[in-house]
């Protein structure tokens, strides 16, 4: 699976999360100008690892500022 | 105001599992207590700032069961069966019920102390006979891993099949770790109901056991419940407790003292300068098989000259404050003039377990001692946990090699 492909699920659950409609620059917003915390992030890495089949260490978003770079990283190891 | 002292450290498990001391010597050069702006929590790796944050009251333990909740709340996972037992450990939460909980495990402990420890002892030769009649094999699957349930295994009459079941399954990952993943903590869950159900099961074929009896006159002394339910998840988590901490402290710690004598030990190494008992807390020292204990500041203090703030997180490395070289005059290696250390954690939260885990560590280099010259293999493997460090296999082969 591409970024592409997992981005509207990724939107729908960040979404669900923060309980509001996710924009393509609220990837680029760190946690806390999200309103994320680090249970979001523990969801969201689960998420992925059920959207893509691939383990999604929750770790990745304490190494990246934002979203867009986590995922960057992990999709790049495709 | 004094600018924070900040680190561009961020936490990886991997590296920390393989090689943890390049990662804390990359923190010491920053301070022995630094803000990482991108993990948003200060990190914490020298002796002296680690005690002061373990003993600070205002430095609460994090909420586990909030976490837990939230997951769930997102996720739909069932996250039942882990929550009963995490509702059963000490660190795990402050204030009464931290209390309670710690002064019932302590009196279980001091009670079955003598038992157990007669247990472990049976218990370790057993398995250590196993592997010399082999000719070698893996030290931590084969024999720290499973050292604790054994022992209260045996005391509760347990048939062997089930004991080494339940060593299997007692693994603490994704349990007590804030950082687990949703997927490890559905796994811990899923062994935590199946420790419960076997455990109720294998009790009921001798309901009255004198143990099992004296977990609930402890419980009624805590005035906590006592019932089947409640004495079941008490055992329970007396299992979780001991595994991972016993099995790491040694695992980790032989292949120490391997790696330390170019892989090979042979008997007079074990009295190398020091005698047996002396070396076993360095051993722990060494080890320090807990990772990390996390703190939350319940309002504005002041650590090793840092403004903390009233919701900030701490991550307070214990192997990094292990050896710290400012506090130990040979932080790598095992040496008897080394400082006490901070591997039982400290403050109210100083492990309930400490005295009767140093037995076990001295228990068990005795009789690992009588396995006489021992070599370390390839193919050892580090468990992924990130609570606790340890060895998930560590071969060796008994005998000098010709």
């Amino acid at each position: 699976m591409t970024y592409d492909e997992a981005r509207p699920h990724i939107f729908e659950k960040l979404g669900a999360f923060l309980n509001r409609p996710i924009a393509d620059a609220d990837l680029d917003m760190t946690y806390e100008q999200l309103g994320a915390d680090s249970m979001d992030m523990v969801a969201l890495a689960f998420a992925l690892e059920q959207l893509t089949g691939r383990a999604f260490e929750p770790e990745l978003f304490l190494q990246h500022g934002t979203i867009r770079d986590a995922l960057n990283a992990f999709f790049a190891n495709d | 105001m004094r600018s924070r002292r900040t680190t561009d450290y961020v936490y990886d498990r991997r590296t920390m599992l393989q090689n943890p001391e390049a990662a804390f010597e990359r923190l010491r050069a920053d301070g022995d207590v630094v803000w990482s702006a991108t993990m948003r929590r200060w990190l914490v790796v020298s002796k002296a700032a680690a005690q002061a944050a373990l003993a600070h009251p205002s430095l609460h333990v994090y909420d586990l069961f909030r976490n837990f909740d939230g997951i769930q709340r997102r996720t739909g996972v069932d996250l039942a069966a882990l929550s009963r037992i995490c509702g059963w450990i000490p660190f795990l939460m402050d204030g009464p019920r931290h209390a309670i909980l710690r002064a019932l495990f302590a009196r279980i402990l001091a009670e079955i102390r003598d038992p157990y420890l007669e247990a472990l002892e049976a218990a370790s030769r057993d398995l250590l006979a196993a592997i010399a009649q082999r000719g070698g094999g893996d030290l931590a699957r084969d024999y720290a891993e499973r050292l604790h349930s054994e022992a209260i295994g045996r005391m509760l009459g347990f048939p062997a099949e089930a004991r080494k079941w339940i060593a299997e399954m007692s693994s603490s990952q994704g349990s007590i770790d804030f950082a687990a993943s949703v997927t490890e903590m559905r796994e811990a869950s899923r062994r935590a109901s199946a420790l419960l159900i076997r455990l109720e099961q294998l009790i009921a074929a001798d309901a009255a056991h004198p143990f099992m009896a004296r977990i609930g006159a402890h419980l009624q002394g805590a005035g906590l419940d006592d019932n089947k339910q409640t004495r079941i998840e008490c055992l329970t988590t007396l299992l979780l407790l001991g595994r991972d901490t016993i099995g790491g402290t040694l695992s980790l710690g032989l292949a120490h003292m391997l790696d330390a004598r170019g892989g090979e030990l042979s008997p007079a190494d074990w009295h190398d300068g020091e005698r047996l008992s002396g070396i076993g807390d360095e051993l722990i020292r060494m080890s320090s098989t807990v990772q990390i204990s996390i703190r939350v500041a319940a309002e504005d203090l002041t650590l090793d000259g840092q403004h903390i703030g009233s919701g900030d997180m701490l991550m307070i490395f214990l192997p990094a404050a292990n050896r710290d070289p400012v506090a130990f005059v040979a932080p790598d290696r095992m040496d008897a003039r080394n400082a006490p250390h901070v591997a039982f954690g400290g403050g109210r939260h100083l492990c309930v377990g400490m005295a009767l885990s140093r037995r076990i560590v001295a228990m068990a280099l005795d009789h690992i001692a009588v396995l006489g010259t021992m070599r370390a293999l390839p193919g050892r493997v580090f468990d992924e946990s990130r609570n606790t460090r340890k060895y998930l296999c560590l071969p060796i082969a008994l005998g000098a090699e010709k």
